[in-house]
């Protein structure tokens, strides 16, 4: 493996989150395009820890010590890939249910768990009044304070509430009820969004006193395949405002709002710029907007995060995949506001010789 | 249109379930026919649905809602197309692949292909190539629909396919395809008979492969 990826293996990470967030925001120009990544499924992080690294993988447990070590594998991976900026969330838990079957990208029989769309935990009011809404105040934040204090010189965090507001509340009632009731009890969604939103408001409150903070980076997927899930002006009634709110906290704390949001968001464009006053966007595939494409559309405005089209990382040779980002660093790369990685996550499924087949040759960009 | 098709239509376009049941069975006690009920009734409104959803005008909601209304007036109309032994315009088994749990997609597409007068048989997720065939022989369709959430589960379509291949079914049925990495050209390198992007277009997808549309 480490032979194929010398530049992995050669190089000397300089993390430079103020020439990231600088690039990001506009105000100076890299003739190189940065690395930035959305979410890296453990077992992708772990192959690489173990077999390029030789680190021993912990899995955190309920005590301190396996925790602390899981997170110095995590610091020590984002830091070794290249990246300026490490990316983490975390939530309080919400009761409910998902699906689970055999995860078909794993051959030992391991298994994929996946939203439960039909049967949601508050589908009444009185499920409503059952339903045991977590408390921020019990959160443990360990894992974000152990970050903020053992990042290297020069890197950043950038942090989430896992799962957006639009996420979790479809999520608690399913999306399919969420969908009827919108038509059948907008109150009851209504009640649900405003607490959830408050749940989020006040976690993001914490989480935002940390001062080595250099992003507020959540993922919420509003859309699929040709539009938003649902109408623009629910989005505006129901789920915006907390964006609104969430990218003012962040802007009040001196740091950028970078929104991960899956599908074809394009008729809430104007809002996420306008209104929410998100300063980059994340999660494109080519079936939807070719980033490329997206990018002469609004580039001018905001950050073009990530971009590689996750079907085509998961399926293309590394040639290709090395390809890829030479053409995205050629014409993205070129127009500034631009960092290169995936278009959605770096799931299981992607071939791990795939995804240090970008990395390497975004990290040989960085030394030409 | 006549009054009565018209309050139908409306009824299903708005998404009012109780008026589309009461407005079907007014339309039955006036006599009118019941595959007109059904074409210029049901089916155009969900056409109509299709439309605004294509035009983003509706979404996801407001198609669910329409599909509930049409459900309501179809349960009313059921029992007499039966008597009269009118038929659908075609039968189509669906499901998800081996490994794919995300079935909205594959619920939106079943209720439009209903609204547009076929039969479906739903086997519902998580569908091994094996339980495909078994429900093609069971229930002889026209049309097997098969949809994919994830680039990891979009190659048990193809391996459904391979499958139907190796037992010698393969031509006895039309295939469609959909789920959000699947592509024309996706569809073609794995010899499906048709790929659609949305519930809306899977429906005309349908009709046209039965030379219906």
């Amino acid at each position: 493996m480490s032979s194929v990826f010398r530049h992995i293996q050669n190089f000397t990470p300089k993390p430079r989150i103020d020439q990231f967030i600088g690039a990001m925001i506009g105000n100076n120009h890299l003739n190189y395009p940065p690395i930035v990544e959305f979410i890296i499924d453990e077992p992708v992080i772990k192959t690489i820890l173990t077999e390029m690294f030789q680190r021993e993988w912990v899995t955190p447990a309920g005590d301190r010590e396996s925790q602390k070590r899981y997170l110095d594998n995590l610091i020590f991976f984002w830091y070794r890939m290249g990246y300026d900026m490490l990316r983490f969330e975390s939530a309080p838990l919400y009761p409910g249910s998902s699906r689970v079957t055999v995860n078909t990208a794993d051959t030992s029989g391991s298994t994929r768990s996946w939203a439960e769309e039909s049967l949601g935990s508050i589908t009444s009011w009185e499920d409503f009044e059952k339903y045991k809404f977590p408390n921020v105040s019990e959160f443990d934040f360990f894992a974000f304070e152990y970050l903020n204090s053992h990042l290297p010189e020069g890197m950043g965090l950038a942090v989430a509430h896992g799962g957006g507001l639009f996420e979790r509340v479809s999520w608690i009632f399913s999306i399919e009820k969420l969908c009827y009731l919108l038509f059948d009890q907008p109150d009851l969604v209504e009640a649900v969004s405003e607490i959830v939103s408050e749940i989020q408001t006040n976690f993001y409150r914490q989480i935002l006193d940390l001062d080595r903070v250099s992003a507020v980076f959540p993922g919420d997927d509003m859309g699929f395949r040709s539009a938003t899930i649902i109408s623009p002006n629910d989005l505006r009634k129901y789920f915006l405002p907390f964006h609104t709110r969430i990218a003012g906290m962040a802007h009040d704390r001196g740091v950028p709002y970078f929104l991960h949001s899956c599908g074809n968001l394009r008729q809430i464009m104007p809002d996420l710029i306008d209104t929410v006053g998100i300063d980059g966007k994340h999660s494109y595939e080519d079936a939807i907007i070719p980033v490329e494409k997206f990018q002469e559309e609004y580039g001018n405005r905001i950050a073009i995060l990530g971009g590689m089209d996750i079907n085509f990382l998961a399926t293309a040779s590394q040639d290709q995949v090395r390809d890829r980002v030479r053409m995205l660093s050629e014409i993205c790369g070129s127009r500034g506001r631009f960092a290169i990685g995936s278009g959605n996550s770096i799931p299981d499924y992607v071939p791990v010789e795939n995804y240090l087949a970008m990395i390497d040759e975004a990290i040989s960009l960085k030394k030409e | 249109m006549d009054t009565k098709i018209s309050e139908i239509f409306n009824a299903i376009v708005d998404g009012d379930a109780s008026a589309a049941k009461q407005t079907v069975q007014s339309a039955l006690e006036a006599g009118i026919d019941a595959e007109i009920i059904l074409n210029e009734g049901l089916v155009a409104s969900m056409k109509e649905v299709g439309r605004l959803f294509e035009e983003g005008e509706y979404f996801v909601p407001e198609m669910l809602i329409s599909a509930r209304a049409m459900q309501a007036g179809m349960n009313i109309l059921r029992p007499v197309l039966i008597e009269q032994d009118i038929k659908p315009s075609g039968k189509v088994v669906i499901g998800t692949v081996r490994g794919d749990l995300h079935d909205i997609g594959k619920n939106l597409v079943s209720m439009m292909l209903e609204g547009a007068g076929f039969q479906i048989v739903d086997l519902g997720t998580d569908v091994a190539p094996e339980k495909f065939l078994e429900a093609v022989t069971e229930h002889k369709p026209d049309i097997l629909g098969m949809s994919a959430l994830l680039t990891t589960t979009m190659s048990n379509i193809k391996t459904t396919i391979q499958y139907f291949e190796e037992k010698g079914v393969r031509k006895d049925v039309k295939i469609i395809i959909g789920g959000a990495p699947i592509t024309q050209s996706y569809a073609d390198e794995i010899g499906a008979d048709g790929f659609a992007p949305d519930a809306s277009q899977a429906a005309a997808l349908a009709k046209r492969l039965m030379g219906k549309a």
